[in-house]
């Protein structure tokens, strides 16, 4: 059989199979080619992976408005208890108490998503799905002992 | 039929920008800076002398680009601005080593866009349509080995084992993974996904054009999976005109274990020439959650010389300790077999580190 024949069955096999699979219900991803700078953090830059040179949406590069801000946070959090404690940068205008305990929970929020970003990759990881798996039967276990001592 | 299909497109693309323009006021603009260092060092041996060799890794060259948009209704006009700030590319490596080789400031990107339901129209030097296409790779290892197998030794020169004394032959005469034609300053298309299939049209300087076909998924049991097809036809674009197809597969299942294919075959326009093909394979392991390993072969055959059959093997070792850094190992050999001649292997250990900032 010749490499072109060849060649010509497995991209008709590789077709067939994806088609197939998109009936799977797989979810689209963006791929990064190998030669493209890689998706993720920066050492300079942080989590974002990139320099905010300008964004509109913000008071000055980094620092979302307080209009941004309220846009982005759900009305969940917003209502959420007070947070103290941070402390405010160096030549930063105070502001008055009640937007800077919104930035604060602005701030406590992006962290949270942040985490819980990094936690439901760990759940999808090898280690990390053992794991958890281990704590939802830890889990299981102390509402059976709840259970055992309300007997 | 070519210039109806560019008219097409550019009347569609100029329409478009009319009208978003002109009845939609702009709702959000961001400016942005970002770039990577890409540095390795590697041994290498044509077998008859060896050398040492610091430079930048071609595979994912040293660069830092500007991007930015700006958000209309549904629409985002968009721009990358991108440059390639090489010291010495692994690409340019011979023996003997006699210094630091050159410094290269290139434009990789000067790209105008706009996106949105319709798809993405872009304008200006960027990935023609089928760039990429035998391309795809989710091994992890691909910062230093992929199917592009020159970038890490093109310029290396076979040597003729009766005479101990260059062949003229490079790796890069014979080796060539048939991807589309890189970045080029082209008008170029690209539909929306649909269930992860997407289709892409470019045309570019010289009446060359580009398609292509691509998939991506993420199955929960099945793990990832990625899929490009490609072809190309330079038409009146540089010195050798051709057609070529090229497609690539990788797949990552959910427990590390990846596999890549890339095949590819050019057609020379020049009267008398033969077809050349190329396939390319690795095998490869994710584990740990930042490591990642691979053994790979690859073989160009006709490229250079009827007859020719250039082949590789290599494996490598990256670790990723900070999301930002990663640090890698390879060892690859070139062998060539050309008839009426009896060449030495070539044979690269390198090791190295991507940090992006």
């Amino acid at each position: 059989m010749k490499i072109k024949t060849i060649i010509m069955i497995a991209v008709c096999i590789v077709s067939i199979a994806l088609l197939a699979l998109s009936g799977c219900g797989g979810k689209p991803f963006d791929y990064n080619p190998p030669s493209e700078i890689p998706e993720g953090p920066g050492v300079l830059s942080g989590e974002d992976g990139e320099f905010t040179l300008y964004d509109s949406k913000s008071d000055k590069r980094g620092k979302k408005s307080k209009a941004a801000a309220e846009a982005d946070v759900p009305a969940a959090e917003k209502s959420g208890a007070e947070k103290t404690g941070a402390p405010v940068a160096a030549g930063e205008k105070m502001p008055d108490s009640k937007e800077y305990l919104e930035f604060q929970e602005f701030q406590e929020w992006k962290k949270d998503k942040r985490e819980f970003k990094e936690f439901q990759e760990w759940k999808k990881s090898k280690q990390g799905a053992k794991e958890y798996q281990e704590f939802l039967e830890w889990k299981k276990w102390k509402e059976f002992k709840k259970w055992q001592e309300n007997q | 039929m070519k210039k109806l299909y560019c008219g097409s497109i550019l009347i569609t693309f100029v329409s478009l920008v009319a009208v978003l323009l002109y009845f939609s006021p702009a709702c959000a603009v961001e400016a942005k800076l970002s770039g990577q260092v890409n540095q390795l060092i590697m041994w290498a041996d044509n077998g008859v002398d060896n050398d040492i060799f610091i430079g930048d890794n071609a595979n994912s060259s040293t660069r830092f680009r500007f991007t930015g948009s700006e958000e209309f209704n549904g629409v985002t006009a968009g721009i990358r601005i991108e440059f390639d700030v090489q010291r010495y590319p692994s690409s340019t490596f011979d023996i003997p080593n006699t210094g630091d080789g050159d410094f290269n400031l290139s434009d990789r990107w000067f790209d105008a866009t706009f996106a949105g339901a319709f798809g993405k129209v872009s304008l200006g030097k960027g990935d023609g349509a089928a760039n990429n296409s035998a391309e795809m790779d989710l091994s992890g290892t691909d910062v230093i080995t992929y199917s592009s197998v020159t970038s890490t030794a093109e310029g290396f020169t076979f040597i003729n084992k009766t005479t101990d004394l260059p062949s003229g032959t490079t790796v890069g005469d014979t080796r060539n993974n048939f991807d589309g034609l890189s970045r080029n300053s082209r008008l170029r298309y690209d539909t929306p996904k649909f269930a992860g299939f997407s289709f892409a049209g470019s045309f570019t300087n010289g009446n060359a054009m580009e398609v292509s076909g691509w998939y991506t998924g993420e199955f929960d049991s099945f793990g990832k999976l990625t899929a490009a097809l490609g072809y190309v036809d330079t038409n009146d674009r540089g010195t050798s005109e051709f057609k070529q197809w090229d497609g690539s597969v990788s797949w990552l299942a959910p427990f590390g274990l990846n596999v890549t294919l890339a095949v590819g075959q050019r057609d020379p326009d020049a009267a008398g020439s033969v077809k050349a093909d190329n396939g390319y394979v690795k095998v490869g392991w994710k584990f740990g959650s930042i490591h990642a390993a691979s053994v790979e072969y690859g073989q160009t055959k006709d490229l250079d010389l009827r007859g020719d059959k250039s082949t590789n093997y290599g494996l490598a070792y990256v670790v990723k300790p900070w999301k930002s850094v990663e640090l890698y190992a390879a060892a690859r050999l070139y062998e060539l077999n050309r008839s009426g001649a009896s060449l030495d292997d070539i044979s690269q250990i390198m090791a190295g580190t991507r940090i992006k900032f």
